[in-house]
């Protein structure tokens, strides 16, 4: 039960960072994982293994769209972007997380710990 | 440095999708893989040490290969729409019929519509449990996330089937009447009947059921993600 929770939190927590990074620009999966860890500060990071599932998920559902194309150094690259039924699944997204923060804020005093 | 193409490849071996559909994830893993050992080695790793840092992006591929086959199935879009709108217009559509078959149990009858005071009581009784069934679909889809048309036809379901029914059984007396196949003995259907039919058994039920269903039209804002 746990582990499901977890990985429940886990899941949502990914699909938000992913979501809201594409929402400024397309990325690759390389850039997104890159991206995660760096604005994270480190607390966040995304392997292969981790990534592309979910990148291939979300884009099945319709929130993201992958397209190749050649980056600078000239090399093919998958680019994903944010589709508008990914952009309108956002603002809920952010407002269930915000409201699960400050529950468990209330809950555990989280940010005075 | 190794042919990343090919241990992707290698490691993707079994994986049951078109082969178009799995050169391109290949193509994608292998870019990936690539881009991190010429990272690793741009930050100082020797050649193997950055191998091994791109090699451990996947510890399981058995696994990788499993998740990727689960999300590249395009079987989603049936399930979201059986999760989001069949299922709860299931529960809901059940919901009435075990209301009524309640009543049936209670000695209602259609035929005492309108006749007496007690088959109004019941009517009305009826038309509050419209509510409740409308509730029940509409709460239900909403929490497999479906969006507001599919909580409204979910939490409809009942009155469109009605209204199908009435409207097929409307139309195929009509036939058989005009083709003169069959001439039964009760006369025709008599169009005011057949509206008052429409308005009680379709229409006010179906208020009744978007009013239930009102509530849980908006999205559930204040629940946690988790």
């Amino acid at each position: 039960m746990r582990k499901r929770i977890r990985s429940k939190i886990a899941r949502g927590s990914a699909e938000l960072a992913i979501l809201s990074l594409l929402s400024k620009q397309p990325l690759y999966g390389f850039e997104i994982s890159k991206r995660i860890e760096e604005e994270s500060g480190g607390a966040l990071r995304f392997n292969l293994a981790s990534l592309y599932p979910m990148l291939y998920e979300l884009e099945k559902r319709g929130w993201i769209k992958g397209r190749w194309e050649s980056n600078r150094a000239g090399r093919d690259r998958r680019y994903y972007c944010l589709t508008p039924a990914g952009k309108k699944q956002l603002a809920p997204l952010r407002r269930e997380w915000r409201s699960f923060f400050q529950a468990l804020d209330r809950l555990a005093e989280v940010s005075r710990a | 440095m190794p042919d990343w193409r090919k241990l992707v490849a290698d490691k993707l071996t079994g994986l049951r999708l078109p082969e178009a559909q799995k050169q391109e994830i290949v193509e994608e893993l292998a870019s990936h893989l690539e881009d991190t050992f010429e990272e690793r080695r741009g930050s100082g790793l020797s050649d193997s040490a950055a191998m091994n840092a791109a090699l451990n992006e996947v510890l399981d591929w058995h696994e990788l290969r499993r998740r990727i086959a689960i999300a590249k199935r395009e079987e989603r879009p049936m399930n979201d729409r059986t999760r989001k709108l069949w299922l709860p217009a299931l529960a809901s559509v059940s919901a009435a019929v075990i209301f009524q078959a309640g009543l049936a149990f209670l000695s209602y009858r259609p035929e005492m519509l309108f006749r007496s005071h007690v088959s109004q009581w019941m009517y009305i009784l009826w038309l509050i449990a419209q509510v409740a069934c409308g509730a029940i679909g509409a709460s239900l889809s909403r929490r497999a996330g479906g969006g507001w048309p599919a909580r409204v036809g979910a939490a409809m379901t009942t009155s469109t089937i009605l209204l199908t029914a009435m409207i097929a059984v409307a139309a195929i007396s009509w036939v058989v009447r005009a083709t003169g196949i069959w001439r039964p003995d009760f006369g025709s259907v008599d169009m005011d009947i057949f509206t008052r039919a429409i308005v009680t058994g379709v229409l006010i039920p179906g208020v009744a059921l978007l009013l239930g269903a009102l509530p849980f039209l908006r999205s559930p804002e204040g629940r946690a993600a988790a």
